[in-house]
Order: structure tokens, then sequence, then C-alpha cells
């Protein structure tokens, strides 16, 4: 040991570096009402997936002169009124910005929002800070802009509509490398192991179906002679989360008739080949209105990371009631 | 006074010369032991010895060679006498005989110009380090590079010529043909900072392999070989003379090497190697060896794959490198070499223990490896990016219809190259219709009627070197030796492009297609000669780019070696003088007042000292520490910026600087001996070089990082127990740490000049150097009875990191695009800057072998297998591609290349002497 200590094996600073951040100036927001992203990061295209419509902030600091051109330059880029100009206006970090390079593009709809906002009816809005509510990402007079604004409101904040949801479809994949991927609908068989540990009447609850060409894992214990205690598991095959810091589990699912689903069902995990299982909690259910497939929302299951895992899922159902539960598409993702 | 005195202190002892039974060659470096009064000495570089200090009496003297059979003898001293026991032969023991060292040799040398070095280090033989004679022969397969250095650290000596290229600083093993059993067989090995008596050495030491006709013992040897390898048969023959009545030695070697198709499909090897040495002995003092060798080889290599493309052609050994036309399989890269040589070394011996070695050498290197270029076409490379089925992964929402049809197309693409191998090979027959098409088509400009959309082009890099050298090894007494020399070597390099085979079209336009992308409007700017532009190029000709480096270093040394009873010690400083200067042959249009003539010269003078002690504290136990400090000049093959275009050097150019130390605990028991040491090396400011495509500026990009500190440090152990007599097992390991110590400055040069060169920090600190495993232990089983001679012996590896491409650790503002938060950028970020390990690796490997000795001559046999348990996953070899996703930052985008090594290797070999 005092060997290794004397050639610095036990080095105090072994730290990887790492390129620095440098956060915009302006810092940086998710698009949310409370949270909107800064013009530099409009400017960059940024889309956040999981806001299909984005809350934007910045100073009104021009407009592009379309009588010129319609693409973003030297001699379109104007930063003074009065203009007769009101399909768009551009908003940069800084009130007093005169770079077009880091502008962003603001496309104006006709009708309200144009009207509140646009240099040729308000000439008094050079410089004033306003959010903008709007898509984000595509390309507008030939640089990144903010396209189809819905709403404003001045200051450096939106307005709470409501509309804030999480995507309804949103990348399931918050970080890291798809370390697994299984249950896909396009799979026409599954390589799970199904129906272990099965009490009740139906000898095999779990099963691999198919609808309009879709594949899904089907849980159900309802049967014509009616309801009683039931359970039945359904696990994956061993997935290797060696090497990986962090990991999440994510799969779709649908029920649409729910009694007692939410209190006896749960998606599991353990340590490959072990006896018991974790019981995992889920964030999302579906919604009772159809058989509507909806992401569950991520699930830590970091404390695993390291290891090689099972994941699988537990269906009960009681003379209360036998729902019902259809899974696909389920995912491990992880980071190094 | 002195004079006076000397006759009372008559000396008592022995004396005697070690010699190789069976050639007559020195054996240097032996332990030399009068057992029962405990007296130690080490033979010199000409294998002799001195015990001047015993007391009379009979004793057992008993000697220990690495290589060599343990020799005891009873013998009796008589006082005031130093008896001479003349010749002592050691007999060559069992583990050499099995000659596993050609058959590494042989495997890596075609890893050599892959970019990420030879496999094997230019400082081998036999030594008695088992811990380093293990790294030799067990580790090669892992790319193992001792103690994590470049192989620019090792120097090889041919004849006391300093064979380094003077270029990338190198000792090309393959120059020697294959020959390292026969002509090149004879070299003395210095490990690490130990003094050598040849030359000044280097950081990870230094070999020197001697050639001296009268030095091969005479007769004839032969032998024929098969291997399931890059070749397939081998025949080799030598016969020397000896050293007649009349003074004269001769001797000559021959190989031949060939494989229709290597182990890699769609390889091929053709090899053939002369070599002679003629040497006149005019009397005791002096003599006259002349040697020259070449050994011209022409092969079609393989090239690394990404993991995706092995899996899905189902081989960790696919080769993308070729592909069928006409039914005939055609390779697009063929790498052609010869490196002939003549050496011509006057050896003067003015007295006894007084060598000076003098000698003019001249050599030659032409290197050729051809490649696919192509001009307004489709990128005909079966693995480019855009043919693997990762191109096509789907990015829509996951079961959205985009998403399938993403899907669908993924799978398509994926069954298509997967499914079919003509798929996943080079299309030539397209290649050529595509050519065949221009030459018919005239709805383009009429001009360019004819013009090829593709060619195989030559990428040439030829050295020639005339070299000066001299040194001395002097015995000034039995305690204090002297060595020192004057060397000095002009080296002309020569690099240029021709085009090898115009694929069925008429001409070649030389002008940079990528350039003229970017600037079509400039016709000055896509000139690859300005002098000639637009020309038009025919087979053979030069074209693209043509420039010299010329380069002197003149270089001299002083050593002394003091050897008392108790302490060995030594030092030595080595002084050098290097200067280069480009010459471009082409005024390139990306740079014309930068290209064309003579360049700006760069001169460095650097100075190195090395010194080292060993502590005998019996003649069992010894305690050794050397350190060294030094500087050297900076390569010259890494030292400019875009070579290929313009003079441009890197940015402060400088001398690396190096400090160096280790400490060592030997024993040597009769049944069981071995080392332990210890070390620890820092660099600073390293330079690195390496080019690849970007696809987004559609350039080639030369990136050279400079100003880089490395530091290298680690334990090795080694030890052999004899458990019989004719039964030993040997261990050896070691845990090492390789690692980028700052973030140096990483300079782009873009070659079609679309944009200025550009310097961004380059965040590496703490990294793991790449491309050589951190950690590797070996336990081996040795057997021999009745010249049955087995050898049994397993090895792990493991810490084997890719190597790092730097393009993945500068700042990444766009990485914003894609980050809402802190956490979201600080996850990307890391998964970009991740640093992948290969997988830890088992290997076992048999050797077995037999030699009959008859009244006519001897016989030998011996089988080697390699990697017995045929595991065909273990990666040799990888490395981040330098091209990066800007767009996407996608780290998955560009994945790792990765070499694999291949399954169970045999190499079954029979030889005869007479």
């Amino acid at each position: 040991m005092a060997a290794l200590a004397v050639l610095g094996f036990a080095s105090c600073n072994d730290e990887l570096a790492q390129p620095p951040m440098n956060i915009p100036e302006e810092g940086i927001g998710s698009g949310a009402w409370n949270s909107p992203m800064s013009a530099y990061q409009a400017s960059l295209g940024a889309i956040n997936k999981n806001l299909p419509e984005a809350w934007v902030k910045g100073y009104i600091v021009g407009y592009v002169d379309t009588g010129i051109g319609n693409t973003l330059n030297d001699n379109t880029g104007k930063f003074t009124v009065p203009t007769t100009v009101k399909t768009n206006i551009l908003i940069a970090d800084k009130p007093n910005e005169t770079d077009w390079r880091k502008c962003v593009t603001v496309q104006l709809p006709s009708g309200a929002v144009r009207t509140a906002l646009s240099l040729g009816d308000k000439p008094d809005n050079l410089g004033k800070l306003v959010c903008i509510k709007g898509t984000t990402g595509d390309k507008y007079c030939g640089a990144y802009g903010v396209r189809s604004v819905s709403a404003y409101n001045w200051g450096d904040q939106g307005k709470d509509d409501g509309s804030d949801q999480p995507n309804p479809n949103p990348d399931p994949q918050p970080t890291g490398v798809t370390v697994y991927q299984g249950l896909l609908e396009t799979d026409t068989t599954t390589n799970w192991t199904l129906n272990v540990d099965v009490t009740g009447p139906v000898a095999k609850p779990w099963s691999w179906k198919v609808y309009s060409n879709k594949y899904y894992l089907n849980a159900s214990a309802y049967n014509s002679s009616g309801l009683s205690d039931a359970t039945a598991n359904a696990f994956s095959p061993e997935i290797d989360l060696t090497g990986y810091k962090t990991a999440s589990f994510t799969f779709d699912h649908a029920a649409k008739f729910q009694t007692t689903i939410k209190d006896l069902c749960y998606p599991m995990i353990r340590e490959a080949g072990a006896a018991t299982w974790e019981k995992l909690e889920v964030a999302t259910w579906p919604g009772t209105t159809g058989w509507t497939f909806v992401n569950a929302g991520a699930i830590d299951i970091s404390k695993y990371a390291g290891k090689k895992v099972q994941v699988g899922f537990h269906y009960g159902a009681s003379t209360a009631g036998a729902d019902t539960w259809e899974i696909k598409n389920v995912k491990v993702t992880g980071t190094k | 006074m002195l004079c006076m005195a000397m006759p009372a202190l008559a000396a008592t002892g022995l004396k005697g010369i070690l010699v190789d039974a069976r050639t007559g060659k020195a054996i240097a470096d032996a332990n030399i032991m009068l057992l029962d009064q405990a007296i130690f000495v080490i033979s010199g570089s000409d294998g002799s010895f001195t015990i001047s200090n015993a007391h009379a009496g009979s004793d057992n003297l008993q000697i220990i060679a690495y290589g060599y059979a343990d020799y005891n003898q009873k013998v009796t001293i008589t006082d005031g006498v130093v008896k001479n026991l003349g010749d002592i032969k050691l007999t060559p023991s069992a583990q050499s005989m099995l000659d596993n060292y050609e058959f590494v040799q042989d495997e890596n040398e075609m890893l050599d110009d892959e970019g990420n070095g030879q496999a094997v280090g230019s400082i081998q033989g036999a030594t008695d380090n088992i811990y380093y004679q293990a790294t030799n022969y067990d580790f090669s397969t892992m790319r193992f590079r001792y103690r994590g250095y470049d192989q620019n650290w090792n120097t090889g000596y041919i004849n006391g010529f300093n064979f380094n290229d003077a270029m990338r600083g190198r000792f090309n093993f393959s120059g020697l043909g294959g020959m390292t059993s026969t002509a090149f067989r004879s070299r003395s090995t210095d490990i690490g900072l130990e003094a050598a008596s040849y030359g000044y050495g280097n950081l990870g030491g230094s070999s020197n392999f001697t050639t001296y006709a009268s030095e091969y013992a005479p007769g004839t040897k032969a032998s024929l070989a098969y291997t399931n390898s890059n070749y397939k048969m081998r025949a080799m023959m030598q016969y020397s003379t000896g050293l007649s009545a009349t003074g004269w030695a001769f001797s000559t070697s021959l190989i031949g090497r060939y494989a229709p198709e290597g182990v890699i499909e769609g390889t091929w090897y053709n090899s053939l190697g002369l070599q002679m040495s003629l040497q006149k002995v005019f009397n005791d003092q002096h003599s006259l060896n002349l040697t020259a060798w070449a050994a011209p080889t022409q092969r079609a290599a393989n090239s690394a794959a990404t993991q995706e493309a092995y899996d899905l052609a189902g081989s960790n050994l696919y080769n993308p490198a070729w592909g069928f036309l006409n039914g005939e399989k055609k390779s697009a890269k063929i790498v052609e070499s010869a490196d002939p040589a003549v050496l011509l070394n006057w050896i003067w011996k003015p007295q006894m223990g007084t060598k000076v070695n003098t000698g003019v050498g001249f050599r030659s290197n032409f290197y050729s490896s051809s490649a696919l270029n192509w001009y307004q076409a489709a990128d005909p490379r079966p693995d480019y990016y855009r043919n693997l089925p990762s191109y096509y992964k789907p990015t829509a929402a996951e079961g959205t219809d985009l998403w399938q049809q993403q899907m669908d197309a993924y799978n398509y693409v994926a069954q298509w190259w997967g499914g079919d191998q003509a798929h996943r090979q080079i299309d030539w027959n397209s290649i050529y219709a595509a050519n065949q098409l221009n030459r018919t088509q005239f709805d383009r400009n009429p001009e360019l009627i004819g013009q090829a959309s593709y060619i195989l082009e030559d990428r040439h890099s030829n050295q020639n070197a005339w070299m000066l050298n001299s040194y001395i090894d002097h015995r000034i007494n039995d305690n204090f030796t002297m060595q020192g020399g004057v060397s000095m070597n002009y080296t002309d390099a020569h690099y240029y492009k021709t085009l090898r085979d115009l694929l069925g079209a008429e001409y070649w336009r030389d002008i940079d297609n990528f350039s003229e992308r970017d600037f079509a409007g400039n016709p000055d700017i896509l000139q690859n000669d300005m002098n000639n532009p637009n020309r038009k190029v025919f087979k053979g000709d030069v074209f693209g780019y043509d420039y010299n480096i010329r380069n002197i270093l003149a270089t001299a040394w002083l050593q002394n070696q003091i050897k008392t009873s108790h302490w060995d010690v030594y030092y030595g400083v080595e002084v050098n003088y290097t200067t280069f200067q480009r010459y471009g042959n082409m005024k390139n249009g990306r740079a014309p007042e930068n290209s064309y003539g003579a360049g700006e010269r760069h001169s460095f003078d650097n100075a190195s000292l090395k010194a080292g002690a060993n502590y005998k504290l019996n003649g069992r136990n010894y305690f050794t520490a050397h350190a060294s400090y030094g500087s050297r000049a900076p390569l010259p093959d890494y030292s400019y910026v875009s070579p290929r275009t313009k003079d441009t050097a890197i940015a402060g150019l400088s001398s690396e600087r190096f400090l160096s130390a280790d400490l060592s605990y030997t024993w040597n028991y009769p049944r069981f001996r071995g080392s332990v040491s210890g070390f620890f090396t820092e660099m600073w400011d390293g330079v690195k070089r390496n080019g690849f495509f970007d696809y987004q500026l559609n350039t080639f990009m030369n990136y050279t990082m400079s100003g880089i500190q490395t530091e290298y440090k680690g334990i090795e152990v080694g030890m052999e127990y004899k458990i019989l007599n004719n039964l030993s097992v040997s261990a050896a390991g070691t845990f090492s740490r390789y690692t980028y110590e700052n973030n140096p400055l990483g300079y782009r040069s873009y070659e079609n000049g679309s944009a200025e060169d550009v310097i961004r920090q380059v965040y590496i600190k703490n990294y793991k150097i790449g491309g050589t495993p951190q950690q590797c232990y070996s336990l081996g089983l040795n057997y021999n009875v009745n010249n049955w001679f087995m050898e049994l012996n397993g090895q792990w590896f493991g810490d084997n990191w890719i190597e790092l491409s730097p393009t993945r650790h500068e700042e990444m503002p766009g990485l914003w695009k894609f980050c809402f938060s802190e956490e979201e950028y600080i996850a990307r970020r890391n998964e970009i800057t991740y640093q992948d390990k290969l997988n830890d690796a088992f290997v076992m490997n048999l050797s077995v072998g037999k030699n009959i000795y008859t009244k006519f001559g001897s016989v030998n046999f011996n089988v080697s297998v390699n990697n017995l348990l045929n595991n065909r996953n273990i990666q040799t070899g990888g490395y981040q591609e330098g091209k990066f996703d800007y767009t996407d930052y996608n780290v998955n985008k560009f994945p790792n290349k990765l070499y694999y090594a291949q399954g169970l290797r045999v190499f079954v070999n029979c030889g005869i002497r007479f």
C-alpha cells in the first residue's frame, strides 16, 4: 500500500475534466409558462419535446422588413420604428440588440396577438420584455423562430393557461442510452416469461396478443364463472445494467374498465434470478375512456444500475374486480 | 606509487568468456557466482567476466543466463592467479527453443499502419527479466505497450545504427521481412532505463540487432511453416559459412511468406525477404562487415469497423475493404512496402576490452497504401455510416405513423445490408459501370467526358536515410567501463499520391473535390497544384499532394559504468541537434503563398541525462533504481497542422520533455527468481495528430493536439519457480495507470480551406490513454523432457480503454439546443465525453516442440496454438471516430471502431539444421 501511495494511485483529484457548460447569460428555461426559454435557446432551434408549444421570453428589438426580403440578414433586419410591418417581430435577450444573428424571428398570425405585439401597430413595444407562446425549432425568415404564436404575456413569465400538460406522447427516454427494449408492438412473438406464480381459476392470465397489426401484452383473469382472487407474473429476460450509473424503466399501457387495477397491478423489478420482486410505482395510469395507450412515465431504477436485472409486471384480481391490463414498448435506459 | 602497490594485491580468481554453444555469440549480462565465497559478477557485452578478489581454494562456479540452461562447475582457485577458463559454452534452454517470438512477431506486423501503431515493441529479445519476457510473448495479443509508452519511446538499433525512422520515431519491424529467427536473430536488449553498451537507449528501452557474418553458426537451416493467420505458408532458409581460415565469413537468409487469402476475408499476402552479410576479419584488431537486405511485401489489408457492422455481418472479422468483381475478390486496401538497407561496419579492437564500431549506412523505406477516391459520386465504402441501418434509426416519437415508416426503413436496410454479403462489400461492378457511363454520356459538360467518378489511389510515404555512426565500448579496468558515440542521420521523406487504377475511366482531374462544393466560383482554390491547373491525371501520375520533409539529426552520447562488489552504478548523457524543413512540390490552391518550395526551418537542440544504481545485498538479492530527465525534438510527422496542403507548423512547436524513474527488487535463488518494480513517468509538451473526414464541412480535417501532458505509473511483477529441474511455473503482471494530465490545445485545419484554422481547448485531464491494456496478468507452465518442450500459459487483460477523440472533449455550446436544464446538459455532455473500455479478455496459449539430434544435423518441430479457447470476442483495439455529429449531438451516430482478434490460431513449423 505504501508503494501504491508513493506512486500516486491514491491521488486525491482524479476527476475527469469536462468541457465547461457556459450557461447562457439569460439562463435556461424549459419552455413552461413559469420557465420560458431564452431567446438564445430559441435561436439555436431548441424544441422541448415535452412541450409542443413553448413559452419564449425576449425583448422586442425589431422586425424583418418583408418589403425588402423574406430572409433575415443585414438588409432586412430592422431595429427602429416606425414601420408598417405587422407580420413579424424580432426578439432578443438584450433590449438594445441590433445584431440580427442574435435575434429570434416571431411569426405573428393575424388577430389579437398581432395587434398587441406588432411594431406596425404598437411602435412603443420596441424594447419591451415579452413572453410568447408558440412552436420552436422551425426556421422562419431564414432564422430559427417562434411560429404559430397563440398567446403572449408582458414580462419575463408566461401565463398558466393549464396547457402545460405533458406531451401526450412524450419521449419516455429522459437521458441515457437504450439498454433494453421489449414487448414492441412490432414483435410477432415475445421472449418474456409469462404466467409465473399463477393463482386463481384462469391458467394463463398473461398472453401476447395482436390488435390491428399491433402486438401487446395482455393480462386478464376475468372468466365467465365470475370474479375471484387471482395473481400472475410476467417478466423480461435478463437486462444487463453493468457499467451504468443510473437507469430508468418505462412502458406504455392501457386499461379501459378500471376497478382494482391501481391497487392490485404493478410493475416490478428484481436482480436477475432473485426470488423476490420489488414493487414499483406507476406515475401515469391510462385513462378509463378507451383502449388508448399512455406512457407510464419514467421509473427510476438507478439503485439497480450496475447489476443484471429483470423487469416485470404483476397482475392481480379480486372478487371486487378483474381488470384487463395491456402493456407494450418496454424500455430500459441508462447513463454511464 | 600506485604501480608499486599493485603487485602486493596479487589478483586471485577466475576469468572467462561466455558464449552461446550453438552460435558462438557472446552472452552478456549473465550472473556469475562463486557460491561458497558469495562473490557475484555480471558478464560484459563481449561475454567476458573477471573475478579477481577471490580466496584460494575450491568452490562452485554457477552461471545463470536468461535463455540458457544453468551452468555449474567445480573450480580450484590458486592464490595470486586469475585462472583463465577460456570460452564457457552455455546451452540454450528449452523455452527459447520454442521460438514463440517469431510467431508473435509475424502476426502483429500487419497492424503496423493502422494508425494505432504496431503491436510489438521494438525492444525484443531474450532478457532475464521475466516480466518483460511476458510482455513480449504473452501480452502482445492485446497490443500491449511497455509501460504504456508510444513505440517511439523505444529504440531499435541494427549493428549500432539507430533504426527508428526520423519522421515518426518508430522502429519498423516489418522492414526485417520476418527474418527474425534467421538473419536478425542475434540481438541484445536493454529494458527501460538500463544502460546499453551500443547506444544511449530510450525511456522504454532498446535492442541492438547484429548481423555480423562471423557470428552466425556455420551451416544451413531451413524451415517450413503453416499458420492460419494473415499469411498461410512460410518458407525460410539460412546458409552461413562461419569464419574461414582466410578470415572471410558469409551468411545469407531467404524468406517467403504467402497467403492466397488470409484468415480475414478479402486479405492476401505476398512477401519475399533476402539478407546477406559478408565479413572480412583482417586480424585480431580489424574487421569489416557489409550487410544488405530487402523485403518487398505486397498485401491486401483489412479495415476496422463498428460493432453494428460486425453484428450484422455475423463476424468480428468482417472486413469492409474488399468487394466482388466478376466473381473475384478485389481489395481496395493494398499495402506495398520494401525497406532495403545497406550497412558497412568497421570493427576495431585496439586492445583487450576495447571495441570501436564505426559504420556508414543507407536505408530506404517505400510504403504505399491504396484507397478509393471519388468525385461527384456516392461514397463507395460499404460501411459508410449512411449505408448502415443505424443511419435510419427512427427519430419520430415512438408509435406514430412516421416512426413506423422509419422503423420499416431501418429494418429494410438491416435486412439488405446484413442479409447478403455482396451488399456489405465494395460494389466494384457499379463503380466500373459509373466510370464507363462517363465515357459515353454526353449530357454533362463535354469536356468532362471520360473523367473518373471513382479511382483507386496509392498514398505513398517514402524515406531515404543516410547514416553515419561510431561508438566505443571501452573497459578501463575490472570495475570501470565507458561507452560513447556519435551519429548523424539525414532523412529525406517524400509524401505523395499516385493514381493506381482508373477503374475503367479515362482520366482523373487533379482538383480538390471537397473544395469544389464550397467554392464553386473560385477556380484557384480547387487546385491541388496551381502550377498545373485542372491537370488530367493518368495511371501512375503523381497528384493530390506532393511534398518532402528533410531532417538532420546529429547525436553524441557518453556513459560510464562502475561495477564493484556491492554496487553497480552508471550515468550517461546524450545531446542532439535536430533540424527539419518542408519542401512543397505543388502550389496548393488553398495555401498558394505557403505551400510551394522550401518552408520554414525548425531546429531544436536537446539533451537528456540518465543514471542508475544497483545495490547487491548479496549474490541473491539486489535493489535497482533508475532515473532519467531530458527532452527531445518534436517528430516532423506530427509538427505540421496540414502538411499535405501547407507549411504551417503547430502553434508553439517545441521539444517534448520527460521525467522517468523506477525502483526494483530482484531475487535470484536457484529455484525461485523474480523481481518487483514500480515506475513513474511524466511527459510534457507531447503532440498527437490525426485526421478524419468531417462530413458536415465536407472536408478532410487535420486535428493536432499539442502541449499534451501524460503520466504513466504502475507496478510490474515477474517471477519463476522451478518445481522440478524440468518443470517451472512463471507468473507476471502489471497494474498500471496511463493518463492525460492536462487540457491541451486542439488545432483544426480544414484541408479544403472552407474555414480558417481554429484552436480550441480539449478537456481530457484524467482520461485514460487508450490502445493498450493497463492491467495484464499471466501464468505459465514450462516443461521439458527428452528434447520435448511444452509451454502452457493463460493471460487476463483489463482496463483497456478506447482511444479517445479530442472532438468529443471540446466546449459544446450547441448542446443547449437539446437541453432544458443544467442536469439535462450534464447528463448529455457526460454521455458524449464518456470513454468506453474494451472487453476484459482471457487468452490461453499452448506450445509444444521437439528437437531431434542426429549425427548429420538436427530436426526441430513445433506447434503453437494461440487463443486455445477460440474466443472470438477479444477486442484488441478500438478508437472513437474523429468526426462528430454537431447537428444532433447524437453520440451514437459515429460509434467506436473496433478491432477483434481472430479465434484459434495455430502455427506449425518444421525445421532442419545441418
